[in-house]
């Protein structure tokens, strides 16, 4: 398995990783992306396009509130500008699954100001 | 930001801040290395963030009288001298999140007096042993994410007498012992303490004994489910408005077999609770029965199979988010709720009812997978106050005629995207007299009854978006809403609008056609109209009348993804869209139609001088088409009118051209009219042919060739048949057409052949003026000698003698 990931946004960079290895399979991988935040984070919108096999119309689409005002639920939720947000997740990827997924996930806060663009591939052999 | 007041400081032709309002400098991530000192003195908020500054002292940091805010986020600075912000005394706001700060001097804020607000956040402090006793007016302290081991706050900020937040968020407390909150319960009551994300395992008992806070926020604060029910009995007594518990979203579950371990939060003084729950219990949780005495509880992702009856003392706003489960809900008898919000439940919500609330005004039961086979009467039962009900994104809802009795309060209904059902085919909502605002947005409706919407009176907001309309319906359906302010009608298809179906609404303000079938527009009964939107409907042109009589009000015209007509034909309309682009919503998303695969033009980019041209060339066609026609009318007039001379011509020219090829077979052809033929018969026969030697002369009357033409005749054996051409001009000579045209033919031969064939013989005496009748005649009168026939024997002798000299005289 191989993964790439490039940021989008000219100011924002990001950090990404993925413990243990990538190329563990039926096991939960713990994946952490970090950015360090332009601007507050008091609401945060996410739009995330899954692209499988380079196919030029998404095969799903998610948009998701992460964080609204009035007592938010994830920990990231209201930091400050200078902040570094770590967004942890684990997933577990099928031994039978094979192809090339790309990802392309943008988040806005309260003033449209955009938080993270990012292009990432993963291949999957 | 409103860009108008933006403008730009530039430096070394490089952009280093933006201003707004001239007090406002934004000078985030600029590579700058030093703060800039060619700032206005009048500027309150400097922002700094994002540069390479390494070191502040007086002469790094100019003097700026009245900066309020100093952001320096993230700047790199390493060293901070003493009197680094003696230029900035005034300061109330001063930011330095996240720099590797090295080295502060031990008085580096004494200067700054009047600073109200100081945020610390990741620099890398360990204590909260600071070097600001003499910040007196400090209000809020904000320390997060630092290496902080404890909560104790210096004592002299006892005398900070307006302090009311720290903020302790993600640090490295695990311990709060008794003493550590002393200071904090001289301060007391307005304080906000924020402590989520510390790992703290302990809590010494009695800690906040006495304490009274405005808010305390201790969610992911624990680093266990033991240290979180152990945490939270040691806060047995504590006074505090609002209580933020629980965990965080993005936090793994914690299983538990304790159901209890929120006894303790009956022994914690609270007004409101906010509580993000991640545990998991065994058995259903009791979680309500230990806030009895909130006014607002706010429950977000907690499994509750059913909601049980809890006798609230103050309750007036309860929040249940995100919940997991419920299998029935039965809320009764709560006199002091005012608010209720069950919403976005995982599983689908079974509804019992609602009973005796007497100040209830606000229900939101939005996203709940709820179905309900009738409503809504039999479910809310004595809640005389209901004024709000939201049941969008539901499954399924069925109205009936009695739906809404005894809930004419209501001021707000929202059913949009939860299918209804009776809505179209009755007048069910007729006894809401007060509703204000109605959305049944995309609910599965057909509208099948006109009198749907009747009796309410008092709507100012409709919404029908994404329903349909059986034909005709939509006419009458909104004739009684005089007060409606707002129409969305987008998408339902329609393919015709009767625009007299809005001329009731005299106060409508906004129009929603979107995503219809609309082929036309008229605002003929939108009088008052200040927004309409027509975009993505089938319309290729509005007549230049109709957006010339628009409302004068209008402000918002959307007509974008149209199948704009863009021909030449329709230059004013779509000079019109060009001109328009202020009020029209999206002028770059109004596109030309075409047939063809082309590239999509906008109407905006539409070459209109194109058509200018094109205009202009039709023009000059028509003119020119115009002048060849009147020219070929004018030559066929012309030719008719000359067509004896044209003739004539064509003659000249054959007959000069046969000329060289034949011989003369008469020596005088004779002109004359066929009145003087007696005289021509008599004597000039007589004299010339039966003299010596004979002279053959050709006359019309027996030498012509029968069959052939007079005027081919008159040519080819009269003139080019002869040698000389005797012409008698007598008064019938003048008025005989063939004479003339005989004599005409005759001069341009002579013309050609340039000798002098031409006799003359005046067999009567002729006007003067008549002789101009013949063209020539009288020109070569005067210029040549002639003949003059006297009638006396004498002279006819010399006539006759004359004659035949003249006649013979060529050879």
């Amino acid at each position: 398995m191989e993964a790439y990931y490039r940021s989008c946004d000219p100011l924002q960079d990001i950090s990404f990783t993925a413990s243990p290895c990538l190329n563990i399979r039926d096991e939960n991988i713990n994946l952490k992306l970090s950015l360090m935040l332009r601007q507050s984070i008091d609401e945060l919108y996410a739009s995330i396009d899954f692209f499988l096999n380079q196919q030029p119309n998404p095969v799903a689409h998610i948009d998701e509130s992460l964080c609204l005002p009035d007592f938010p639920g994830f920990s990231f939720c209201g930091r400050k500008k200078g902040e570094v947000v770590t967004i942890e997740r684990s997933v577990r990827i099928s031994k039978v699954a094979t192809g090339r997924i790309d990802i392309h996930i943008v988040m806005f806060n309260q003033n449209g100001f955009q938080i993270l663009c990012t292009n990432a591939t993963v291949i999957l052999k | 930001m409103n860009m108008n007041l933006t403008k730009l400081l530039l430096y070394d032709n490089l952009i280093i801040c933006q201003i707004s309002e001239n007090i406002h400098y934004s000078c985030s991530g600029r590579n700058l290395s030093s703060i800039p000192n060619h700032f206005s003195p009048m500027v309150e908020i400097l922002d700094l963030s994002f540069n390479f500054l390494s070191f502040l002292n007086k002469t790094t940091v100019p003097l700026f009288s009245n900066l309020q805010v100093l952001d320096l986020t993230r700047c790199h600075i390493q060293h901070i001298d003493d009197d680094a912000f003696h230029n900035v005394r005034n300061l109330t706001t001063l930011i330095l999140t996240g720099n590797p700060i090295s080295y502060t001097g031990p008085n580096v804020l004494n200067a700054l007096t009047k600073l109200q607000r100081l945020v610390l956040v990741d620099i890398g402090l360990l204590s909260l042993e600071l070097p600001i006793h003499s910040l007196m007016n400090l209000q809020e302290l904000k320390v997060g994410t630092n290496n902080i081991k404890s909560m104790a706050m210096p004592p002299y900020m006892i005398s900070f007498k307006d302090f009311r937040l720290l903020d302790l968020h993600a640090n490295n407390i695990s311990l709060i012992k008794a003493d550590h909150t002393s200071v904090l319960r001289e301060i007391g009551r307005n304080m906000t303490l924020i402590l989520s994300r510390n790992p703290i395992l302990c809590i010494e008992s009695g800690a906040f004994q006495h304490i009274y806070l405005r808010e305390l926020n201790i969610q992911g604060a624990f680093v266990s489910f033991n240290a979180t029910r152990n945490g939270l009995k040691s806060l047995t007594g504590l006074n505090v408005d609002r209580l933020v518990i629980g965990d965080f979203r993005d936090k793994n579950k914690s299983f538990i077999f304790d159901v209890n371990f929120l006894s303790s939060l009956s022994s914690i003084g609270f007004q409101e609770i906010y509580y993000y729950v991640k545990e998991r219990p065994a058995k259903p949780l009791h979680l309500f029965e230990h806030m009895v005495n909130a006014s607002k509880i706010t429950v977000k992702h907690a499994y509750i199979p059913y909601l049980e009856y809890v006798p609230y003392r103050q309750i007036k706003e309860l929040f249940l988010v995100d919940d997991h489960l419920f299998l029935s809900i039965e809320f009764s008898h709560q006199h002091t709720i005012e608010k209720l919000v069950i919403s976005n439940s995982k599983e689908p919500v079974i509804i019992s009812k609602f009973t005796d609330l007497p100040k209830l005004h606000y229900v939101d039961l939005s996203k709940n997978q709820i179905t309900l086979k009738e409503c809504c009467n039999t479910i809310f039962i004595e809640i005389p106050q209901l004024r709000f009900l939201n049941f969008s994104l539901n499954a399924e809802i069925r109205l009936a005629l009695t739906s809404f009795s005894g809930l004419n309060n209501l001021e707000v209904l929202d059913f949009h995207y939860t299918k209804v059902a009776g809505i179209g085919n009755f007048a069910v909502l007729a006894n809401l007299k007060l509703l204000r605002y109605l959305d049944i947005s995309y609910s599965s409706i057909t509208f099948t009854c006109y009198m749907s919407f009747y009796g309410l009176d008092s709507l100012r907001v409709l919404k029908v978006a994404g329903n349909s309309f059986k034909l005709g319906t939509s006419q009458y359906l909104f004739a009684n809403l005089t007060q409606l302010e707002l129409l969305d009608i987008s998408n339902c298809g329609i393919e015709s609008m009767m625009y007299s179906t809005f001329k009731d609404l005299h106060q409508l303000k906004h129009l929603f056609l979107s995503g219809n079938k609309l082929m036309t527009l008229d605002f003929s009964s939108l009088k008052a109209i200040r927004n309409v939107y027509v975009d993505n409907n089938q319309i290729a042109s509005i007549p230049l009348n109709v957006l010339q009589n628009r409302p004068e009000n209008l402000s918002v015209f959307d007509l974008s993804n149209n199948p704009i007509d863009c021909s030449c034909s329709q230059t004013d309309f779509i000079s019109w869209i060009v001109n328009h682009q202020q009020i029209l919503k999206q002028p770059q998303n109004i596109f030309c139609h075409s047939l063809s695969r082309t590239p999509v033009t906008r109407v905006i980019d539409f070459d209109l001088e194109n058509c200018a041209y094109r205009k202009k060339a039709a023009v000059v066609v028509i003119v020119v088409s115009l002048f060849v026609v009147l020219s070929l009318l004018l030559v066929s007039v012309l030719t008719y009118k000359f067509q004896f001379y044209l003739r004539y011509c064509c003659i000249l020219l054959r007959g000069y051209r046969a000329s060289r090829q034949q011989e003369c077979p008469y020596d005088a052809f004779v002109i004359y009219s066929s009145k003087d033929e007696a005289w021509v018969m008599d004597e000039l026969v007589e004299n010339l042919e039966k003299g010596v030697p004979p002279i053959q002369l050709c006359l019309h009357v027996r030498d012509f060739e029968v069959g052939k033409s007079i005027t081919s005749n008159i040519i080819d054996e009269g003139i080019m048949g002869s040698h000389k051409v005797i012409v008698v001009v007598s008064r019938h000579f003048i008025d005989s057409v063939w004479c003339r045209f005989e004599f005409e033919v005759a001069q341009s031969w002579l013309v050609m052949e340039g000798t002098a064939n031409i006799i003359i013989i005046m067999l009567e005496d002729v006007e003067e003026e008549k002789t101009k009748k013949v063209f020539g005649l009288h020109k070569h009168l005067k210029k040549n000698t002639y003949l003059k026939w006297r009638g006396n024997p004498l002279s006819d002798m010399r006539f006759w003698i004359r004659l035949r000299r003249a006649v013979i005289a060529k050879k």
